[in-house]
């Protein structure tokens, strides 16, 4: 059957449409596919299904392992563990369980001093720290007992324990620590609180020209009075 | 006789000190001293339990962060790994002809060169080059080590330099020693570098599968890149002692 599907200036677009012919070979594979169909097991009711599960009536075949086609293994996989670690350990000796409470690294810090100097202390400003044999073993028992890692920078910082709670309390018990700061852009305020050390406010040019202008009137004021006390001097 | 103009011009410049000095106490600014030295703990590997103090020069290790110096070295590395591949043709490599297409005047049209002429849209490019192009800049030692010290400073105050005092390589190849080990320490999602100075097969077949992550770089391939992207930096005693040593301080 041909269709004029469309008209444009005078050309015929024409499609061809038949009906399906089935081969005569085809009416057996038919015939095949309905006998097969036949022998497939209908599906239990779903009614039947749940009554059979509620009355333990359903067998459960357990898969042992699950194997996917295709996929292959790397050789190392198939070993047993100990061939595999050829006896690499990672020895334990940082506490898994990390201290989180203050008071807890309060009491740790103050009973690892007394366990190590045999002398009794209630402050945290009473542990001194001064010594590097009695830091390294201090530092050593603490970080392993509270199961955190105190950078070296810290460590060298040290001279009390109170300067160790203080960085509990500010790092590892926030955990700010682990943040990164991809910028190093430290916005904590710094706290200048050492005699020794002082913030001058910034002195603007404003203020450093009249300053400089006033003292330069003073100096040669002085100046003056100095060569006018030298010239009377000299007279008399 | 004193002349008046010479005792105050002697005595401006001890006067624009004093100006400058309005809020100025009676203590000096940054008075302490510096420490000469800082600690750094020597581990043993992996298990990173620390097994003494090691004292370290504050010139290496606790340089202040100089963004600038860091900068320079970056820049620097980046110029001399540019392959340079870049072939663009030139007016004289088009092919065309080098005739004048229009004479200068008369034409009613703009003026205009050969068909070969950057100016035309088919025409070649102005400064052609032929590779391979060098695009290598120059840097001195002295700012280069710089930034070296500053790089492994930065990173030591940040708690992520840990100096080792056992061989940098574990003692198998498999993989399932790099997974015990990132999650004995949490580390698994951090970007590690480890500086060797001698062969480490077994960490390198190891960290294969965390290459993505994990660096491991020669101490003589050393870059500044490197210290910068880590999260973490491992290196031996003797890797560092050998970088101080051969930088200039």
């Amino acid at each position: 059957m041909m269709i004029i599907a469309r008209q444009t200036r005078g050309q015929a677009r024409l499609i061809h449409t038949s009906s399906k012919r089935l081969g005569f070979m085809d009416w057996f594979q038919h015939k095949k596919d309905q006998e097969s169909k036949q022998k497939v097991e209908k599906a239990k009711d779903i009614k039947e299904v749940i009554s059979d599960a509620e009355n333990n009536r359903v067998e459960l075949k357990k898969i042992e392992k699950i194997e996917f086609i295709g996929k292959i293994k790397p050789d190392y996989e198939s070993k047993p563990i100990e061939e595999r670690l050829q006896g690499f350990k990672i020895e334990h000796w940082l506490n898994k369980q990390k201290i989180t409470d203050s008071s807890e690294f309060q009491t740790l810090l103050l009973q690892t001093y007394t366990d190590l100097t045999q002398t009794p202390v209630s402050s945290l400003t009473e542990v001194n720290l001064s010594d590097l044999k009695l830091r390294f073993d201090y530092t050593l028992a603490v970080q392993s007992k509270s199961g955190h890692l105190i950078p070296d920078f810290q460590l060298s910082k040290l001279s009390t324990g109170a300067e160790l709670f203080q960085y509990f309390e500010r790092y590892l018990k926030t955990g700010e620590i682990h943040n990164y700061n991809p910028h190093h852009l430290d916005l904590s305020k710094l706290e200048f609180t050492a005699p020794n050390i002082t913030v001058q406010k910034p002195v603007n040019s404003k203020q450093r020209k009249t300053k400089f202008r006033a003292l330069l009137k003073e100096a040669r004021a002085e100046e003056a009075s100095k060569v006018d006390q030298l010239i009377e001097s000299a007279r008399a | 006789m004193f002349s008046k103009n010479l005792i105050t011009s002697i005595s401006k410049s001890g006067i624009s000190k004093l100006s400058t000095a309005t809020a100025a106490s009676g203590v000096q600014i940054h008075a302490q001293a510096p420490p000469k030295y800082i600690l750094t703990t020597l581990r043993s590997f992996p298990s990173l339990k620390p097994q003494t103090f090691q004292p370290i020069p504050s010139t290496f290790l606790n340089q202040p962060l100089r963004r600038d110096i860091l900068w320079k070295a970056v820049v620097f590395d980046a110029d001399n790994k540019r392959v340079g591949a870049s072939n663009p043709k030139g007016r004289s490599d088009m092919g065309y002809s080098r005739k004048k297409l229009l004479p200068q005047k008369g034409s009613g049209k703009a003026r205009s060169g050969d068909r070969g002429s950057p100016i035309r849209h088919d025409g070649g490019v102005a400064l052609a080059r032929t590779a391979p192009n060098d695009h290598t800049s120059d840097l001195p030692k002295k700012v280069y080590d710089l930034a070296l010290k500053v790089g492994f400073s930065d990173k030591y105050r940040n708690g992520a330099l840990i100096v080792v005092n056992d061989k940098l390589d574990f003692a198998t190849s498999d993989p399932l020693a790099t997974e015990m080990f990132l999650k004995k320490f949490q580390l698994k999602n951090e970007k590690l570098l480890f500086v060797v100075d001698e062969e480490c097969s077994n960490m390198v077949q190891s960290t294969e599968k965390y290459a993505k992550t994990i660096d491991i770089v020669d101490k003589y391939a050393l870059e500044i890149k490197d210290i910068l992207n880590a999260h973490k930096v491992f290196i031996h005693l003797d890797t560092l002692q050998w970088i101080a040593n051969n930088v200039e301080h």
